[in-house]
C-alpha cells in the first residue's frame, strides 16, 4: 500500500518530469524559430520540381498528341496521309494479294523511345526557362543534362529524369530527380494495335466489332482507302484520346493486276 | 424455181462493242513489276518485293554496310526471312516479322511466321474476378501491373474456357484487421490469399474468407455497412449496390434496400434471382428501379438518374440511323449506294457495312474497286433477330471462264450470275490472263467473242476498274467484244435484204450485248453512282463504219 506521503512525493516527481519535458521542448521550438531558414525551403514561390514537372507535363501532352496522330512515329515516311495526318504504316506490304510484313513488332518499345527522342530538347528547354526564372530573381541554378526515361504504363506515361538540380541563395537546396506522371490510354492503345497488326498479318484484315465489344470503352474505326491502305483510328469513349495508324495488307488492285 | 439471181454478199457487218471509258492504249505493264528484296525501301519500309530502284542504298547503321538488296524474294533471304518477333518484357508475339525488323527492335526471332512457338503458346490468366487469354509471360507482366499473384493455366485452350474459369473462381468477403478496424474487401479467394501473404511481422492478423457472403453481412460484423449508393464494376454489365466501404454488393434492385430487404445485404444473389433474371428483356434501359443490365440486349451500366444513386443500365442501341431503322448494339448492315448484283452496280458505286455500338452508328467502307461486297445475314436468339453483316471478297475473276450455270452459280467458289441465250467462245482465258487476245475464237459462223448459246457467266458485282487510267481495264472489258458476221442476199434489182443472223442490227441486241458489258466492270454504257449516264464505252460498227444505238449511220 502507497501511504500519502508516498504519494505526494509521486505526484511531485511527475511534475518535475513533465516540467523537464515542457522545458525541453520549448528549447526545441526556439532553436526552430531562430534557424527556421534552414528547415524550411529557400525558395519562395512555387519550387523548381514543380514547375519543371508542369513544363513537362504539358510537353509529355504534346510529344503524344504527335505520336497518336502518326501511328507512334514522330516523322513517318513509310506513311499513309489521310486528312493532313502522316499515319505511319505498322504493317505493311507493296504487293497486291499478301499478307503485310511487321514493321513495329516492339511498338510500345518504339514509341517509348520516339517520346524520349522529343521529350529530350523539350526537357532541356524547361530547364533552362525555370533557370532563367530563377537566375533573375538572384538564385544560382545549375543542373546536369538529364538522362530521361519513358514508361508506357496502363492508364498513365512516366517520364524519370536525372536532373541532379541545386539552387542556391546564401543556402543550397538539390534535387536528385524528377519524375512525372501523365494520364493516358496509350498503353492500351498499343496493346490493341498490336492485336489489329497481328490479325492483319495472319488474315490480310481483322473485325472491329469483335475488339469493341470485348472493350466497350474502346471505339474502332477502319477506314478503307482506295489503294489498299487501312486507316485504323481507336478513340477511348471516356477520355476522347486517339490513336491512329495504317496498314497495308492483302490488298486488291482495281482489276486484275491494277496495271 | 425463181428465176431469181441470187447473190449472196457476204455483208460483214462488224460489230464491236468495245467496251470501257477512254481506253485509248493498253497496257503494257506486267505483274507483278517487283524484282528484287529491298531490305529497307527509300519509303523507309522494311523487307519489301520491289522494283530495285526503290532499294534504299545508304549505310545501315547497326552493320555500318550498305543496306542489302537482292534480285530475289525476300522469303528467299536470311535477313527478311519471316519469323515470329517475342518481345519478351510485354510477352508479345508478332507474326510475319523479318528477322532484320525484329533484331533491330531488341526482340527475339524465331522461325515460325505464325509463332506457333512454345514461348508463343495462349493460356489462361486469371487476374483478380477477370481472366485473359495470354501467353505465360504476358500473364506475369499483367499481374505484376495490376499487383496481382500470377495465376496461369497452360491447360486452358481457348478463350471461352478461359473466361468461364474466371467466372467460376470463389468470390466472398475477404474479412481482415486493418489499424484495429475489422474491414472487409469483396473478392477472389485467390485474391484474399494474396492480402494474407502481404501481411507480415507484427502487423500480420487473421485474414479469413467467407465464400458467397458480403462485406455489408451483419454477422461478418466488419466495419462495411449497407448504403443506397450503387456503382459500375469494372467489367460487367450490372449496376450494383456499392457497402460503406466501396466494396460492391448485389445488383441494385431500388425494392431492396437495407430498410426494405436486408436479407439482400447478405450473402451474393445470382443474376438470376435478381429483377429481370438472366436475360432481362430490354435490358433494364433506363430503369429507375433494376440494375440488371445485359450487353446482348443492349445496355450496361453507366450515369443516369435512378431511385437510388446515380447509375442505371445505359441505353447502347442506335436509333433511327441513316437508313432510318433501328439497330440494337453489335449489329451491323450493310448500305448499298444504288443497285447492287445481276451487274448492276454503277460506275464509282461502293458497299459499306454500318455497325452499331454503344448507341453509335459507324460506317466501315468495303474495299474499293467493288474488290469487296458486303453481305448480311440474321440469326435468331432468345430475344429476337440479330442482324449481322461483313465486307468480304468479291470473287468475280473466274466468272467468264464458267460454261455451266452450276458451276456459274456455285456460291461458295465464286459471285456471278448466269445469262442464258449468250456465250463467251474464249471460255478458259480468264480475266486473270485476258491479255493474250481481246476475242477468242471464232465460230463456224465468224462469230468471234460474245456469240450466242447456251448462257454466259458474268460477275453479280462487276469490278471497279481504273478506266482513266493505265491499267488492265481494257483488257477486261475487252473481253466483252463481240464480231458478228451478218449474210445478205441481194436481188436482181440490187436490193440488199439480210438473210442470216439479222438481230444483231437491232438496237435491242445491243442492249443486250452492253448488258454482258457493264457486268465484266466498268465497261459499256452505264450510269455512275451520281446518276451520269454516258455510252462511250460502246462503239458500234458496221463494216468499219460507226453506228448510232438506232442503227444509223453516226
Amino acid at each position: 500500500m502507497i501511504n500519502k506521503k508516498e504519494s505526494f512525493l509521486y505526484r511531485k516527481a511527475q511534475i518535475s518530469v513533465f516540467i523537464i519535458l515542457a522545458i525541453l521542448i520549448l528549447i526545441v521550438l526556439i532553436a526552430l524559430f531562430v534557424n527556421r531558414g534552414g528547415l524550411t525551403s529557400i525558395i519562395s514561390g512555387e519550387s523548381p520540381i514543380s514547375q519543371i514537372e508542369k513544363c513537362m507535363q504539358d510537353n509529355v501532352k504534346e510529344g503524344l498528341g504527335i505520336l497518336s496522330a502518326q501511328g507512334g512515329t514522330l516523322e513517318p515516311k513509310n506513311y499513309y496521309l489521310y486528312q493532313n495526318d502522316k499515319i505511319a504504316y505498322l504493317c505493311y506490304t507493296e504487293e497486291y494479294y499478301r499478307p503485310c510484313v511487321m514493321q513495329k513488332p516492339l511498338l510500345k518499345q518504339s514509341i517509348e523511345d520516339e517520346l524520349k527522342t522529343y521529350l529530350e530538347p523539350t526537357m532541356n528547354r524547361c530547364l533552362e526557362s525555370v533557370k532563367s526564372s530563377f537566375e533573375r530573381k538572384g538564385y544560382s541554378f545549375t543542373y546536369k543534362k538529364p538522362e530521361i526515361t519513358v514508361q508506357i504504363i496502363p492508364e498513365n506515361i512516366v517520364v524519370s529524369s536525372n536532373v541532379q538540380l541545386t539552387v542556391s541563395k546564401e543556402k543550397t537546396e538539390s534535387y536528385q530527380n524528377i519524375k512525372t506522371s501523365v494520364s493516358s490510354s496509350m498503353y492500351g492503345f498499343i496493346m490493341t494495335s498490336s492485336s489489329i497488326s497481328n490479325w492483319e498479318a495472319r488474315y490480310g484484315d481483322s473485325e472491329t466489332l469483335a475488339y469493341m465489344l470485348y472493350y466497350p470503352s474502346l471505339k474502332v474505326e477502319k477506314k478503307i482507302r482506295s489503294d489498299g491502305s487501312r486507316i485504323y483510328i481507336l478513340t477511348d469513349r471516356n477520355s476522347l484520346e486517339q490513336f491512329k495508324f495504317a496498314i497495308r495488307s492483302m490488298a486488291f488492285p482495281s482489276g486484275v493486276t491494277g496495271n | 424455181m425463181k428465176n431469181k439471181f441470187l447473190l449472196i454478199l457476204t455483208g460483214i457487218l462488224i460489230l464491236s462493242v468495245i467496251s470501257g471509258l477512254y481506253l485509248v492504249k493498253a497496257a503494257d505493264s506486267t505483274w507483278p513489276a517487283f524484282n528484287s528484296c529491298c531490305e529497307k525501301t527509300i519509303n523507309d519500309a522494311w523487307c519489301q518485293n520491289t522494283d530495285e530502284k526503290s532499294c534504299d542504298t545508304s549505310v545501315d547503321p547497326t552493320t555500318k554496310s550498305a543496306y542489302r538488296k537482292t534480285p530475289t524474294s525476300c522469303d528467299a533471304t536470311s535477313y527478311c526471312k519471316l519469323g515470329c518477333c517475342v518481345d519478351s518484357d510485354e510477352g508479345l508475339c508478332m507474326e510475319n516479322t523479318p528477322q532484320k525488323v525484329c533484331q533491330i527492335s531488341t526482340g527475339t526471332w524465331l522461325d515460325d511466321a505464325q509463332c506457333n512457338v512454345a514461348q508463343c503458346k495462349l493460356g489462361c490468366c486469371i487476374l483478380g474476378d477477370q481472366a485473359s487469354f495470354v501467353t505465360q509471360t504476358r500473364c506475369k507482366k499483367l499481374s505484376a501491373l495490376y499487383g496481382l499473384t500470377t495465376n496461369f493455366n497452360n491447360a486452358v485452350t481457348d478463350e471461352v474456357k478461359c473466361v468461364m474459369m474466371a467466372y467460376s473462381q470463389d468470390k466472398g468477403a475477404c474479412v481482415y484487421e486493418i489499424e484495429n478496424q475489422r474491414t472487409c474487401k469483396f473478392t477472389t479467394r485467390a485474391d484474399c490469399e494474396s492480402i494474407q501473404g502481404s501481411q507480415t511481422g507484427e502487423n500480420s492478423t487473421s485474414v479469413d474468407f467467407y465464400k458467397d457472403y458480403l462485406c455489408s453481412a451483419d454477422e461478418l460484423a466488419t466495419n462495411c455497412g449497407p448504403t443506397t449508393d450503387t456503382m459500375c464494376v469494372s467489367g460487367k454489365d450490372e449496376v450494383y449496390f456499392k457497402d460503406s466501404c466501396g466494396n460492391p454488393a448485389n445488383i441494385y434492385d431500388a425494392n431492396k434496400v437495407y430498410s426494405k430487404s436486408s436479407s439482400y445485404w447478405q450473402k451474393v444473389v445470382a443474376k438470376s434471382n435478381t429483377c429481370g433474371g438472366t436475360n432481362p428483356k430490354g435490358g433494364n434501359i433506363n430503369s429507375k428501379t433494376c440494375g440488371n443490365c445485359a450487353y446482348l440486349e443492349g445496355s450496361i451500366c453507366g450515369k443516369g438518374t435512378a431511385t437510388y444513386g446515380e447509375n442505371i443500365c445505359r441505353d447502347l442501341n442506335c436509333y433511327n440511323t441513316k437508313n432510318g431503322n433501328n439497330y440494337k448494339n453489335g449489329e451491323s448492315w450493310c448500305e448499298y449506294t444504288g443497285e447492287t448484283g445481276n451487274g448492276l452496280d454503277e460506275v464509282g458505286s461502293r458497299q459499306f457495312r454500318h455497325v452499331c455500338v454503344h448507341g453509335e452508328e459507324t460506317i466501315e467502307p468495303c474495299a474499293d474497286f467493288r474488290n469487296e461486297v458486303c453481305i448480311a445475314d440474321k440469326i435468331s436468339t432468345s430475344s429476337g433477330e440479330f442482324r449481322e453483316a461483313a465486307c468480304r471478297v468479291n470473287r468475280w475473276q473466274d466468272c467468264i471462264d464458267q460454261v455451266t450455270e452450276e458451276k456459274c452459280l456455285n456460291s461458295d467458289k465464286r459471285d456471278c450470275y448466269w445469262t442464258a441465250g449468250l456465250a463467251y467462245d474464249g471460255a478458259g482465258t480468264t480475266a486473270n490472263n485476258a491479255s493474250a487476245t481481246s476475242i477468242g475464237e471464232t465460230d463456224t459462223t465468224g462469230n468471234t467473242g460474245i456469240i450466242n448459246g447456251t448462257g454466259i457467266c458474268l460477275p453479280d458485282v462487276p469490278p471497279g476498274l481504273k478506266f482513266w487510267d493505265e491499267g488492265d481495264a481494257t483488257k477486261i472489258c475487252s473481253l466483252g467484244n463481240s464480231k458478228q458476221t451478218v449474210g445478205y442476199e441481194t436481188n436482181i434489182f440490187g436490193t440488199k435484204k439480210c438473210k442470216t443472223n439479222c438481230e444483231v442490227l437491232e438496237t435491242k441486241w445491243l442492249e443486250k450485248m452492253n448488258g454482258v458489258c457493264s457486268s465484266l466492270g466498268d465497261c459499256g454504257a452505264k450510269n455512275n453512282f451520281v446518276g451520269r449516264y454516258t455510252d462511250d464505252g460502246v462503239l458500234w460498227k458496221s463494216n468499219g463504219k460507226l453506228l448510232n444505238w438506232d442503227g444509223t449511220n453516226k
